[in-house]
């Protein structure tokens, strides 16, 4: 088998405020076909081929996997759409209704499924990390026309934005060999990068509650925290890692176990390019007040802030680490992707080496790194209240 | 380590001519060969080995006969699975995933209905800690009453969220309406049934006789080394008195048919789930069947998809499946639909079904079909943890490796001509039973 990664430098991020959801609808759009290739799917099923793509706030990454014997159709289709998709009104106004359906579905018939549409909000005032990948709202979807399309197309999609990525049993000759015949005749679209605003600090608490159809109350708090480049990253990494990494974190233990406050706890980071979020999210038990449930968090969080993490919790999550690192070689998904994802950041040897980084964490680190961010200035509240 | 190559910027080349004329496709020929040895450990258990090179990561695999099947009350068999890793007779809860998450190892857990697998990640280094650690769970978890209290707890908690979801509403009233309350995957638990029915003794008892005493497979893939197999055959994870069966339900429920209604106040979608007995995999027309579901509604260029996602937009996503589960052979059908568009949903389903029953499929798009299975085929034999979940039908329902290669050769095999024909003779509308909840 073989594993066909494109990268596209584009996310929500990128996209203008009156018209956000764009970068996720246009990937939608992105399988209606292209200049050469009538049906993105059909060649590609052919092929004994499959394939899928996501959109973040960061990027859009196609997929293709299929025998390794053609890997000519999925360079084929690939290639094809990148050097002129199709753009069709009928296309666009089936994809705006399916788009418009996969909101509902995933964000607004969900419990708890609009969280991070009001927590974005909350905690970016200026970065468009203030919109999720979705968009703001439905009615962003549904007027987006055929020209908003076009420019989206040349103003993103072109060789000089985009990282290819293959893994898999083939020979590297014969890689590139294969890629320079689909790939070689784009011509770059000058494709400019602007300067996204930044965040400015957050210097107020921020607070709001919601009023929903929700079975139980639930807490977030976000907090403002590194960009993925930034040398604090893997400490912040491994700070949420111990208090809810695996089934023996902190949280688990203190707030769900030992004080029976929550029914479920996580804390994680948002891994965002830019400048990201460190949220806790718990879900309370009956009869426990917002205020005596976001105390006992307070609690713990201060305790990293005062004391190291212990010896052997610092040596547990990188040993967890290092696993998780272990069993991503044996996916040939996992390091088409990794390869592309470590390409964007700038640093393809990460791959190989960011075990390393994290490998090298210490315990004053976290702890210089909860002092910095985990103060009430730092931090939005999320408060989910049944009706 | 990952080979990087230095950055390659393209030529820029003149003629684009070659790109109308699609590349050369070659087709699937055979299954790779998986590289699967067995040792037999005595008392009935097996060991299999599905070694894979340069890894020291492994995922051991046990399989024990406690299942969904052996619930008499609703839960048993997921609360027994879920609290055996919460406290051992020396050990607590917190020690267990303190230790486990030490040596970088994780687990996972899965209860079927003929059986439960207890699945366990590490990497070589760790492998004896890990293996001893695990004996210890499987031989004497010790199933304390503060930690069934907080399962409950956290149980309920969770019902109550899913029970808001309509898609998991449509699912449960399904399951009911089909199987019925008699039977063990009908009698699903509400929240009532985990204060009236959980309690330690039948929990133990479970325990006891269908997991302690019923390990029957073991699989190693990933990192094979010489010294992880004998200690796997020193540990002796089993134990040498045999499980005794809980014995069969006997239902002889009649699935209710037709369209039922549920209505769920503030619903913006409409969730549709409908399905009907079917042959299952020991039938000789299995894998027809399951080219003629991949048609129907089984992949993304699936009749299904085009009409009510790609044509309509109804729909996110709408996809069917066949399944065999508990000797039967199910069909089913789901999506999640435009809250007012639900009756047309399903009128494009029937149209589908019949379209399949009274017209030809064309050549070109049979083919496409079996080229994806075939294609997926092989995506499901690659590396040897793909291979080690492969395993998981084979070991459970005593078949070979040849059951793939003959599903193979039927999915080659099957004409256009045939496709009507098995469609006819199977898929009849009026036999299903269709939950939709939504919102009038």
């Amino acid at each position: 088998m073989v594993v066909v990664n494109v990268l596209y430098k584009v996310g929500a991020r990128d996209e203008s405020p009156d018209k956000t959801g764009f970068a996720h609808l246009f990937e939608h759009l992105m399988f209606g076909g292209s200049i050469n290739v009538p049906n993105f799917d059909t060649p590609l099923q052919l092929a004994g081929g499959d394939n899928n793509a996501f959109t973040n706030n960061d990027i859009t990454n196609y997929y293709e996997t299929l025998p390794v014997a053609n890997i000519e159709t999925a360079l084929w289709v690939e290639s094809d759409r990148m050097l002129q998709l199709e753009f069709s009104e009928q296309s666009l106004e089936v994809q705006k209704k399916v788009v418009c359906e996969e909101f509902k579905q995933r964000y607004l018939n969900q419990p708890y499924g609009d969280a991070w549409l009001k927590l974005r909000p909350l905690a970016y005032k200026t970065h468009p990390y203030q919109w999720a990948t979705i968009g703001k709202k439905l009615s962003h979807i549904e007027n987006a026309s055929l020209e908003d399309v076009k420019s989206f197309f040349y103003k993103h999609y072109g060789p000089d934005n985009a990282i290819l990525s293959i893994a898999g049993n083939i020979k590297f000759d014969e890689t590139i060999k294969l890629a320079q015949k689909w790939f070689g005749g784009i011509e770059n679209r000058n494709i400019s990068k602007t300067n996204l605003p930044l965040e400015p600090t957050q210097i107020e608490e921020r607070h709001e509650t919601v009023k929903a159809d929700v079975p139980q109350k639930a807490i977030y708090k976000a907090y403002h925290m590194c960009d993925r480049l930034h040398t604090d990253f893997h400490a912040t990494d491994f700070m949420s890692d111990i208090l809810s990494g695996g089934k023996s974190g902190r949280l688990l233990n203190k707030l769900v176990k030992e004080q029976n406050l929550f029914s479920d706890i996580n804390a994680y980071i948002s891994g965002d390019l830019d400048a990201g979020l460190f949220v806790v999210e718990g879900r309370l038990n009956d009869d426990v007040s917002f205020d005596n449930a976001e105390r006992a968090i307070n609690d713990e969080l201060t305790k990293l802030q005062q004391e190291c993490v212990h010896d052997n919790e610092l040596q547990k999550v990188k040993n967890k680490a290092e696993s998780i690192f272990v069993f991503d070689q044996l996916n040939l998904m996992n390091k088409a992707m990794n390869l592309a994802f470590a390409e964007n950041i700038g640093h393809i040897d990460w791959v190989n080496t960011e075990i390393d980084l994290y490998k090298n964490v210490k315990k004053e680190h976290i702890q210089k790194v909860a002092q910095q961010i985990l103060n009430v200035t730092n931090c939005s509240t999320l408060y989910y209240e049944p009706k | 380590m990952l080979q990087i190559a230095p950055h390659y910027i393209m030529n820029q080349s003149k003629t684009f001519d070659f790109r109308q004329v699609p590349p050369a496709i070659n087709l699937a020929g055979e299954l790779p060969a998986p590289n699967h040895k067995k040792i037999e450990l005595g008392s009935g258990v097996t060991l299999h080995l599905l070694p894979e090179e340069e890894t020291i990561g492994f995922r051991l695999d046990l399989y024990f006969t406690g299942g969904i099947k052996d619930n008499r009350l609703p839960t048993t068999a997921n609360a027994t699975f879920s609290l055996m890793t919460e406290g051992t007779l020396d050990k607590s809860s917190e020690q267990i995933y303190d230790s486990l998450d030490f040596y970088g190892s994780f687990i996972e857990k899965d209860v079927a209905y003929n059986y439960s697998k207890f699945t366990v990640f590490g990497t070589e280094p760790n492998f004896k800690d890990i293996f001893i650690l695990i004996k210890d769970i499987i031989t004497n978890a010790s199933f304390n009453e503060k930690e069934i209290d907080l399962y409950i707890s956290r149980q309920k908690q969770r019902l109550l969220v899913d029970l808001e979801k309509p898609g998991t509403l449509a699912k449960r009233a399904f399951a009911k309406f089909f199987w019925g309350n008699n039977h063990p995957l009908g009698n699903l638990s509400e929240i009532e049934d985990y204060d009236n029915y959980l309690n330690r003794v039948s929990l133990v008892d479970f325990h006891d006789k269908l997991i302690k005493r019923g390990l029957h497979q073991i699989v190693l893939s990933g990192c094979c080394s010489d010294k992880i197999i004998n200690t796997i055959k020193e540990i002796n994870f089993y134990n040498d008195a045999k499980a005794s069966e809980y014995g069969d339900i006997l239902s002889n429920h009649i699935p209710q048919k037709g369209l039922t209604f549920i209505q769920k106040d503030h619903s913006i979608q409409a969730a549709i789930y409908m399905g009907t007995e079917l042959i299952n995999r020991k039938h000789p027309d299995f894998a027809n069947m399951q080219v003629v579901s991949t048609l129907l509604g089984g992949y993304f260029g699936s009749r299904l998809m085009k009409n009510i996602r790609e044509e309509k937009g109804y729909t996110y996503g709408i996809g069917c499946g066949l399944q065999s589960v508990a000797d039967k052979g199910v069909f089913s059908i789901r999506t999640e639909v435009l809250n007012d568009k639900w009756e047309d949903a399903l009128a494009c389903i029937d149209y589908e079904i019949e379209k399949l029953k009274t017209e030809t499929v064309p050549q070109d798009e049979l083919q496409t079909v079996k080229n994806y299975m075939c294609g997926n085929m092989a995506r499901l034999f690659d590396g040897s943890f793909s291979q080690a979940d492969r395993l998981q039908m084979l070991v459970n329902e005593n078949l070979d490796w040849d059951y793939f290669t003959n599903y193979l050769d039927a999915i080659k095999n099957i004409s256009v001509v045939d496709v009507q024909h098995w469609a006819n003779k199977y898929l009849n509308i009026g036999s299903f039973t269709t939950i939709v909840v939504g919102s009038k």
